[in-house]
């Protein structure tokens, strides 16, 4: 098969009656469908119809299509499925399928490419809500996203006003009781508002919004439409016990005894105000003491990768302490002492640049204490977009042999030791929720925004503001929140920013490519593809891996080279030398990655090895693209392996997956000189394209800064890597002096000069308190880069300066807060882990249970 | 003989309760109020430093009266250097007047004796922005 790519067009089946909840019988679910082709839309008979489990490797259910090309399955179990379809001369379907709650019978429709049919594109199903790529959705959920739709047509009827395009009616009354939508551009309909169940169909390109029958969604895609959303209306719901049923928000443990009791972290609030590109954020996690004996609650969780956390409370009822930075181990002991005398304390320390633990002692029962932090970052841009990232789970990191600083996962139950987060098990649910709501003033007007991960409620406050709230119903922290919002390109300006306290002056710069880059065309590459087949890559983000692989090279120009490499404990490559990017050499290629399956450790570092130390061809300059999650606890190796080797190499690299190692991803590609992009597990492809887009025109290499007169010390990074075009370069850095200036950046692309000027105001008055936090949190990685290539102790005692005169969190620096105000009763002398679930996406049983270390 | 062993003795265990007794260290509670002699408070800083200099600060929590209720800021920089500015601004509608608890730090010490603060400055600013004549008044908790 050439090209995989599968569309399930799911429906609620027409349900024979609203029967009450009494009624409802809680047996298995049906699943039936039919397959069609995709251009003529006839059936196809006598097609293989299998249903994996992730985690197995035989299928679980098969069938084959009638002469009307229909299938069905009886008593299938809730759970989450790979759906795989096959029929001589069509290309495979390979996709995921999650039957949830719901009561009546589940619909699809499969439609299938014929063998050599381009790829168009377009995505097969991207629902908003639930885990997996498809979900059955209760009717609150279905009241929540309708309203959604609603949106959408709305956001597309304003698009339409603003570009003074065809007149179009007002929506409908009937709006908000069902879906509208339109036929074709300027002409609406209120459309099937009174639908049982529902399909909408979105076109990103075009800016519209229709809502369809789901017969009719295999038409709508074969006319362009990018988006599917499927919405089922169940014919009753399953009475909830909140005593009794987990649901999404309640985590049950089973003690010693059996009994059922909840862990020590209620809830997550994070509360973020965005002003340009600068996000602040407020963390406050609620910890209680569920048990009948004093505790201390330790839990490991994620922040961004850079994040500047400068601010830390304990809050005791009413009563707010603010915690003190101290040197890490004089933190850690002056918690050890607090925690033995009794006293209510806290500790937040840093694992790794995103990973941090929180420790609470002496939660006496039944009582509650709260932890909240701040933090700064800056977002990055990325080929039109502005993106808010928050991560919410740590992904099971595999540790290669004689690690020294190992990050483990165990199974939750399983007496951690050192840096070791406890999963859940895949049939448990935390009761550990969290909420997260992000006012966004972008300073320029919004085009379109998008959770990706998450259901999320959008306010618009005029063109450049809005409100995000998190669903409540989507609000298990299994996965990153990520939202993203276009500006219009020319928006987006190389500009300074600048700061002033007393006598010290701060400054950011962003750098943006210069349009003129985008004439020019690239010299031929020689493509390096490196994928992650370890175990935490296995199921879906492997076939998301795979996808991208097919897509990536099936775009390959003539005069390109290539070469694929996979690795897990060890590297293999396609081939011993790149390949010309022929017709039969791609057809080679895509054949090595349809066979590509995860398993085993992650021996990054092999695949670091034999990507770099390939040989180099003069003629091409070499692009290695990493596609990984990069669950691993060994990243410095893994920069230095890179800082070591990287030569002329530039490095792109992908995070697969729903709650990746953005401290990998990026550290990768900033010591490779190269960029990111990320692939989300219900994404589209588009990140592949936009790499092709990056790397479609030359960069501008060898940045000089001309400063004009103004006087600039200590910038971060100091070497400015290549600018990508769509990719700008964010610098940090102090300066001396006043007056206006203008600031010149130089370098070549292609072999001409390019230059262009900044001009900036240094007596600018307007508080940008960020930047100094940011400039040091910038030194700080800097030094951290260093030394992972060097030792040097004086490296170290200037990042601990920093840290302490600027109270940032750090590898050296951690905060305490301790409320010497009361004593406990009796000190507790048993620690609560609180454990977390595996990431959307991924295995359990490969790389908990499996013990990947 | 015995008398030497028993000497022997008294001086193990007396070395012993004075190693015990140097490292044992103390949490307790200073609290900060600023006198303002009836004028009203909006803004305050302190700076100081502990006349024991082997005292920290593990925790600071705001004061009593609803208008400094929350936890005061601290300079990061100047307790690196071993001295501790501390300072807090209200926007509260009703400021108080006269004596008020602005702070309360929570303090690990080795000494015995309460921590104490010497006050190397001290700057109160009324609701019109102007300076007001203030002082520093220290009052410990319970020392555990």
């Amino acid at each position: 098969m050439r090209y995989i790519l599968g569309m399930i067009f799911l429906w609620a089946a027409v349900v024979a009656a609203w029967t009450s909840a009494a009624e409802v019988e809680l047996t298995g679910r049906t699943l039936e469908g039919v397959v069609r082709d995709l251009e003529t839309a006839q059936p196809i008979p006598f097609a293989s119809v299998t249903l994996l489990r992730p985690e197995a490797t035989t299928p679980e259910y098969s069938a084959v299509t009638d002469a009307e090309g229909k299938f069905r399955f009886e008593g299938l179990a809730r759970a989450s499925y790979l759906v795989e379809v096959r029929y001589s001369g069509y290309q495979l379907v390979s996709e995921g399928l999650e039957i949830g709650a719901g009561e009546g019978p589940v619909s699809i429709l499969i439609t299938m490419f014929r063998d050599g049919q381009p790829d168009t594109g377009r995505s097969a199903i991207s629902l908003v809500a639930g885990q997996g790529s498809v979900s059955v959705l209760s009717a609150d959920q279905i009241e929540e996203l309708t309203d959604y739709a609603i949106r959408a047509v709305e956001e597309a009827v304003r698009r339409e006003r603003e570009k003074d395009g065809p007149a179009v009616s007002p929506l409908p009354e009937s709006a908000a009781e069902g879906w509208v939508g339109k036929t074709g551009p300027g002409r609406y309909q209120d459309f099937k508002s009174s639908l049982p169940s529902g399909v909408a169909a979105l076109n990103r390109a075009n800016g519209y919004s229709q809502a369809v029958d789901a017969l009719d969604a295999g038409t709508l895609l074969a006319q362009g439409a990018d988006e599917i959303w499927i919405i089922e209306r169940p014919a009753a719901r399953r009475p909830v016990d909140p005593e009794t049923d987990p649901g999404t928000g309640c985590l049950i443990v089973i003690d010693d005894e059996g009994t059922e009791i909840p862990v020590p972290l209620e809830h997550t609030e994070v509360r973020a105000q965005i002003n340009g590109y600068t996000a602040s954020v407020e963390v406050r996690q609620r910890f209680k003491n569920p048990f009948e004996e004093t505790i201390e609650a330790e839990y490991i969780f994620p922040l961004p990768h850079d994040a500047a956390v400068n601010d830390f409370l304990m809050i005791v009822g009413e009563r707010r302490i603010r915690g003190i930075i101290r040197e890490k181990e004089e933190a850690r002991e002056i918690y050890e002492r607090a925690r033995q005398a009794g006293y209510v304390a806290s500790l937040l320390e840093q694992v790794r640049p995103n990973i941090f633990r929180q420790k609470v002692a002496n939660i006496e029962p039944g009582n509650a204490i709260e932890v909240e932090l701040h933090y700064f970052n800056a977002l990055p841009y990325r080929d039109g977009e502005f993106e808010f990232a928050f991560p919410l789970v740590v992904g099971p990191r595999f540790n290669p042999p004689n690690s020294t600083d190992p990050v483990n996962a165990v199974p939750r139950g399983q007496a951690p030791t050192g840096n070791s987060i406890s999963y859940l098990a895949p049939d448990e649910r935390s009761g550990h929720d969290v909420n997260i709501t992000v006012e966004l003033d972008a300073g320029m007007r919004i085009e379109g925004m998008q959770s990706l991960n998450h259901v999320a409620r959008i306010q618009r406050d005029g063109k450049s503001r809005a409100l995000i709230e998190l669903s409540q119903y989507d609000r298990i922290p299994n996965k990153d929140f990520v939202l993203r919002y276009r500006v219009a390109s020319d928006a987006v300006k190389s500009e300074i920013l600048v700061h002033r306290e007393a006598e010290d002056g701060y400054f950011s710069m962003m750098l943006v490519p210069p349009a003129s880059l985008e004439n020019l065309q690239r010299a031929p590459v020689e493509f390096v593809f490196v994928v992650d087949c370890s175990g935490s890559m296995g199921g879906w983000p492997m076939e998301k891996a795979k996808a991208a692989m097919r897509r990536a090279l099936m775009q390959l120009q003539e005069g390109d080279s290539f070469q694929v490499i996979r690795f897990s404990e060890q590297a293999s490559a396609l081939g011993g030398r790149p390949l010309e990017a022929t017709e039969a050499n791609v057809k080679r290629g895509l054949e090595y990655v349809d066979g590509l399956h995860g398993g085993g450790g992650t021996m990054m570092v092999e695949g670091i090895k034999a990507a770099l130390d390939f040989p180099h061809d003069a003629g091409r300059m070499r692009i290695v693209s990493f596609m990984t999650d990069g669950y691993i606890g060994n990243e410095a190796e893994i920069f230095a392996a890179i800082a070591e080797r990287l030569g002329p190499t530039r490095i792109f690299s992908f995070g697969v997956g729903n709650s990746v190692n953005r401290h990998l991803i990026e550290g990768m590609a900033r010591m490779g000189k190269g960029a990111v992009a990320y692939i989300g597990l219900n994404d589209d492809l588009d990140a592949v394209d936009e790499f092709y887009n990056v790397v479609r025109h030359p960069a501008l290499t060898d940045i000089e800064i001309e400063w004009g007169g103004m006087e600039v010390k200590q910038v971060f990074p100091q070497q400015i890597g290549d600018l990508f075009v769509g990719r700008p370069v964010l610098l940090h850095g102090r300066y001396d002096g006043r007056g206006n200036r203008t600031v010149t950046v130089r370098g070549r692309a292609a072999g001409r000069e390019v230059a262009f000027k900044i001009k900036i105001d240094l007596d600018a008055t307007r508080k940008r308190e960020s930047l100094p936090l940011l400039w040091a949190r910038s030194e700080i990685q800097h030094i951290a880069d260093r030394l992972a290539v060097e030792a040097d102790s004086s490296l170290e005692s200037r990042a601990l300066d920093l840290a302490l005169n600027f109270n940032l969190l750090s590898d050296w620096t951690s905060f305490v807060a301790v409320d010497a105000s009361t004593i406990v009763d009796e000190p507790g002398t048993r620690t609560e882990t609180v454990p977390v679930p595996v990431p959307d996406g991924v295995k359990y049983d490969t790389t908990v249970k499996g013990q990947r270390r | 003989m015995k008398f030497l062993t028993w000497l022997s003795l008294a001086l193990i265990l007396l070395v012993a309760g004075t190693a015990t007794a140097e490292g044992e260290r103390r949490f307790s509670t200073l609290n900060l109020q600023i006198d303002t002699s009836g004028e009203e408070l909006s803004a305050w800083q302190l700076r100081a430093e502990f006349v024991d200099p082997d005292t920290r600060i593990v925790g600071i929590e705001g004061g009593s009266d609803a208008a400094f209720a929350d936890a005061p800021h601290y300079d990061p920089r100047a307790l690196n250097g071993g001295e501790i500015i501390l300072a807090a601004l209200s926007t509260h509608q009703t400021l108080p007047a006269g004596r008020v608890t602005v702070a309360v730090l929570h303090v690990e010490h080795a000494s015995e004796n309460p921590p104490r603060l010497k006050v190397i400055d001290l700057i109160a600013v009324g609701p019109d922005g102007n300076e007001t004549p203030a002082t520093v008044l220290q009052e410990n908790g319970e020392m555990r």
